[in-house]
């Protein structure tokens, strides 16, 4: 089954160039779902739990993925994969961790947090392509999404 | 010459006695001539008998002497046949020497016993014109003389002892056989020989000293050992004597000379037992069964004051030895039984002192074969003594390994003195023993330990020691006070042990070299008969609690120095922890951070290109890629950093490693590079085993192949040969190459991060390669390095711990 074209992918990055790059490849790797980036991990939280800026649903549906990048200013990716892993709504949330450190100690810890999937944001743009067509492949059309509530 | 005797002559044939002779006419007998004879005179005057018989031994003549000696007068015999008056004749050697005279005509001596008369006679015969005549004399006498001289040689022949004689010259002239027997010289051998040549002296001296004595005295007797002929001694007992002239004139020696030798040594053997007896220093006593004392040796004289002379002949009661009943009793029965007794003893000396003696008494047969009991005495008084003080030492000793082992066992200066106090009361036998260390700082002393019982003396206590024993035990004597009662001046705590009940007390320094470090203080409830014997346990014991003290100083300089090691170990911890953190941090910040507008520049630039290519020149286009190119190489160059520095923080597993297995791994690795190139890799098989990190050996080997694919001159078909080799324990790699090789003057910039020799357009890459493998080799113990001659080409080299050839 396909995931609804309509549902949102989350993208949680606070450089704007990776944000516009990421958007770019994604839209490259022909992924026409709405793409909505969140500046921080503050931005993330907010808009999972509906709050602040994010209250209307409607608007704003909760996201069929979470792309997290880990080093963010305010919250960074590890404490909002720790305080979504806690949210019953959103617990079950898809979460693909994108992010430039190779380190063993945070793929670790990333994963300890529950994060599904753990990438690293290659350095030439055309890698980066490849990897959202196979976020795309995978995530949006071949797993099978949990049913989270509207 | 005996003129009574009835003599016997010539005599007239009796008729019908038969007797040889011829058959001729009898002639009428000569008419004596007297006046005209003067001879006949002389005839009548010899001292020797004269007949003349015709050729019938009729006697024709007969002197004087011959009438005697025939105890005949001549008137009775002459005209008479000899064996008409002689009957007896018949048959003598006489008889047949007369009848040869006188066939034969031939004059006859013959001397001979005339045995119907027993006696000896000599007879001179002569043929004479009318028969024979016949001068004769009697020698029974000498005859007889010579018999007992001859028998006289005999009897010195036969006696058992050499007998030799010498003239004034001392030359042998007789030797009897048992001097030859004895001496090994025959009779012929010795005799003419000089008597020392034949007895051999012990010594000249002896020699000549003998003989001195034979000289004055007369004679020698003695015993001394003589030489044989065949060089073998023998014991010789020797009389010797002067032969002396009427006058007194030396005329020789006269020896007897016997072999004692077998005598001697049973003689020897006697006196040896005895003297055995004598020298041994058991007490050996032989008694009778009625206890009689019959022997009594040297040694009982020593050990019992009773001299040989004086037990002799007395009962054993003398002895007073055997004096418990018991022992009396069960002595007796075991005797009676004929088995031998033996037990420890308490005897006493005549002086009335009594020891321990080791007593043996058994039952024997003397030497007449009565039964006799016989008991050797031995005085193991010291022996018993020595093994109480062994016994007290091996205590001591125990005591000792005690507290040694509680210093082995613990640093505890409070254990070492509880233990030095035990065996502090356990040996010297106080009731109460406490061990003290002085307070340095105060200069008191305080009581470590205490075994015993009291309400006074207790650990902790500072003791109020006067200053006089203090100064005492400062100068290293120890105090005794044996009446605490009496009140004693500057001694605060003697009245309070006094108080409790306490007598004497001693009170011993402790010393680590002259300095007094603490003090040992024994109670008594009431006073020791003795404290002798104190000394030498109370240093030991010092010694041990002075090495506790020592060792508890050392152990807490010990504690302070480690505790202070700690400290510095948690502070430089705590340092290569901020630096590793911080040095995370820039990794992370190198990745993060820079790449991040790395990956902007890069992905903006293609962006560029891919959407708005059209609207670019053709310069424009071309900035772009330069653009992504050095982007490009900055990812590169900001990956193989990371890789660089997390090379030295990673954990590497050293074990084992196949190198053929590593180098196919690392061919894997740069495999795009060969087939780029053509490259030909001669592996020289099999390259051994290493002691190694897997991974990190692998990129090593991977940046040598690399390189040496790289770097070889576009026109070149690259060859690069690896191969192995076993050095001292070591395995050293080689990788050769065809390649552009390395300038001396470089060498030492090869192996340093991001140092790059030649230009990006010929040989792209970051420089970081050759550190990298310079890098995991140090943290490998191995090293590397290399040879190389310009444009000919280089040969790199690691090396490792070998751990075998294939």
């Amino acid at each position: 089954m396909t995931v609804d074209p309509q549902m949102p992918i989350l993208v949680a990055e606070d450089n704007p160039d990776d944000a516009l790059l990421l958007t770019r490849s994604l839209r490259k790797a022909r992924i026409t779902n709405p793409v909505i980036v969140v500046p921080d991990g503050d931005g993330a939280i907010d808009y999972l739990s509906g709050t602040g800026a994010y209250t209307d649903r409607d608007r704003y549906p909760l996201p069929v993925v979470l792309l997290l990048d880990l080093k963010m200013s305010r919250r960074s990716g590890f404490e909002v994969l720790a305080w979504l892993r806690e949210q019953p709504g959103v617990r079950t949330l898809p979460v693909i961790v994108l992010t430039s450190s190779k380190e063993s100690r945070d793929v670790k810890r990333a994963y300890e947090l529950g994060a599904n999937s753990y990438l690293v944001k290659p350095g030439a743009p055309d890698d980066m392509v490849e990897v959202m067509r196979g976020v795309g492949l995978y995530w949006l059309i071949l797993n099978e999404p949990p049913i989270l509530p509207s | 010459m005996t003129k009574a005797r009835t003599a016997v002559g010539a005599a007239q044939p009796k008729p019908g006695v038969s007797r040889p002779r011829s058959a001729r006419s009898v002639p009428p007998p000569p008419t004596p001539e007297p006046a005209a004879d003067p001879y006949r005179a002389l005839l009548e005057q010899m001292a020797d008998g004269f007949v003349a018989f015709d050729r019938e031994f009729r006697y024709l003549y007969v002197n004087g002497r011959a009438g005697e000696l025939l105890g005949r007068s001549p008137d009775e015999l002459v005209g008479n046949g000899y064996y008409d008056l002689y009957p007896e004749a018949v048959g003598t050697p006489f008889e047949r020497a007369y009848a040869r005279a006188m066939t034969e005509r031939i004059p006859i001596v013959i001397e001979d016993y005339f045995a119907p008369w027993d006696r000896w006679f000599e007879n001179r015969i002569s043929p004479t014109p009318d028969g024979i005549c016949i001068l004769f004399s009697e020698i029974t006498e000498r005859k007889r003389a010579e018999q007992v001289v001859g028998l006289q040689a005999d009897l010195l022949s036969s006696v058992p002892e050499a007998v030799v004689a010498t003239d004034e010259n001392l030359k042998v002239i007789y030797w009897n056989t048992s001097a030859a027997n004895l001496l090994g010289w025959s009779s012929t051998e010795a005799i003419g020989r000089s008597i020392s040549d034949v007895v051999e002296a012990w010594s000249e001296t002896e020699r000549s000293g003998i003989i001195d004595a034979v000289r004055t005295t007369g004679s020698w007797h003695g015993e001394a050992p003589r030489r044989r002929r065949d060089g073998s001694w023998f014991d010789a007992n020797i009389h010797l004597a002067g032969r002396r002239s009427p006058d007194g004139r030396f005329l020789g020696l006269i020896g007897v000379i016997e072999n004692v030798t077998q005598r001697n040594v049973e003689f020897r053997r006697s006196r040896f037992q005895a003297q055995l007896l004598n020298g041994a220093h058991d007490a050996i006593i032989v008694f009778s069964p009625d206890r009689r004392i019959q022997l009594w040796n040297r040694g009982a004289e020593e050990l019992f004051g009773w001299t040989a002379a004086e037990a002799i002949g007395q009962t054993t009661e003398i002895l007073g030895f055997l004096i418990v009943a018991e022992q009396r009793a069960e002595a007796a029965e075991t005797l009676a039984r004929g088995e031998r007794w033996r037990e420890e003893i308490t005897y006493h000396h005549r002086d009335g002192t009594a020891s321990v003696g080791d007593a043996v008494v058994a039952p024997a047969i003397g030497e007449q074969g009565e039964p006799i009991f016989y008991s050797v005495v031995r005085d193991v008084t010291e022996r018993v003594r020595l093994q109480g003080e062994a016994e007290a030492a091996r205590r001591s000793l125990e005591a000792l390994h005690e507290v040694e082992l509680t210093i082995i066992e613990t640093s505890d200066f409070g254990t070492v003195a509880a233990a030095a106090a035990r065996a502090v009361r356990a040996l010297i036998g106080c009731d109460l023993a406490a061990i003290g260390r002085l307070d340095l700082s105060t200069g008191d002393l305080v009581v470590s330990a205490v075994d015993g019982d009291s309400a006074v003396m207790v650990s902790g206590l500072r003791v109020e020691a006067g200053r006089e024993t203090l100064d005492a035990l400062r100068a290293g004597e120890a105090v005794y006070i044996s009446d605490l009662a009496v009140p004693a001046t500057g001694n605060a705590s003697a009245a309070a042990l006094s108080a409790e009940g306490w007598g004497a007390v001693l009170n011993a320094p402790l010393q680590v070299e002259t300095e007094l470090v603490g003090n040992i203080t024994m109670l008594w409830r009431s006073a020791p008969s003795s404290v002798h014997d104190v000394q030498a346990i109370l240093t030991d014991i010092g010694n041990c609690v002075a090495i506790g003290l020592r060792q508890m100083h050392l152990q807490a300089e010990i504690a302070e120095h480690v505790a202070e090691l700690e400290t510095r170990v948690e502070a430089r911890t705590a340092e290569l922890a901020d630096i590793n953190a911080e040095l995370d941090a820039f990794s992370a910040t190198v990745a993060h951070d820079l790449r991040a507008p790395l990956r902007s520049m890069h992905g903006f630039a293609q962006a560029l290109v891919e959407d708005e290519g059209e609207n670019l020149s053709d310069r424009g286009r071309d900035y772009t890629d330069r653009i992504r190119g050095a982007a490009h190489r900055m990812e590169a160059l900001i990956a193989d950093l990371l890789e660089y520095s997390r090379l030295s923080r990673s954990r590497l597993n050293l074990r084992d490693i196949s190198l053929d297995s590593a180098l196919q791994s690392a061919l894997g690795q740069v495999s795009g590079a060969i087939e780029e190139r053509g490259a030909e890799i001669d592996k020289r098989a099999p390259l051994g085993h290493a002691r190694a990190d897997r991974p990190a050996l692998v990129q090593a080997l991977a940046n040598l192949l690399g390189n040496a694919v790289k770097f070889v001159p576009p026109d070149r078909t690259p060859k690069v040969t690896v191969f192995a080799e076993a050095r001292d324990g070591r395995r050293r790699l080689w990788v050769e190459d065809n390649g552009i090789g390395i300038e001396s003057r470089h060498r030492e910039r090869v192996f340093l991060p991001f140092e790059r020799l030649h230009g990006v357009e010929s040989y792209p890459g970051t420089g970081v390669g050759l550190a990298v493998v310079q890098r995991i080799l140090g943290r490998m113990d191995g090293e590397c390095g290399f040879e190389s001659e310009p444009g000919l080409g280089s040969r790199f080299w690691i090396e490792l711990a070998d751990t075998g050839p294939a």
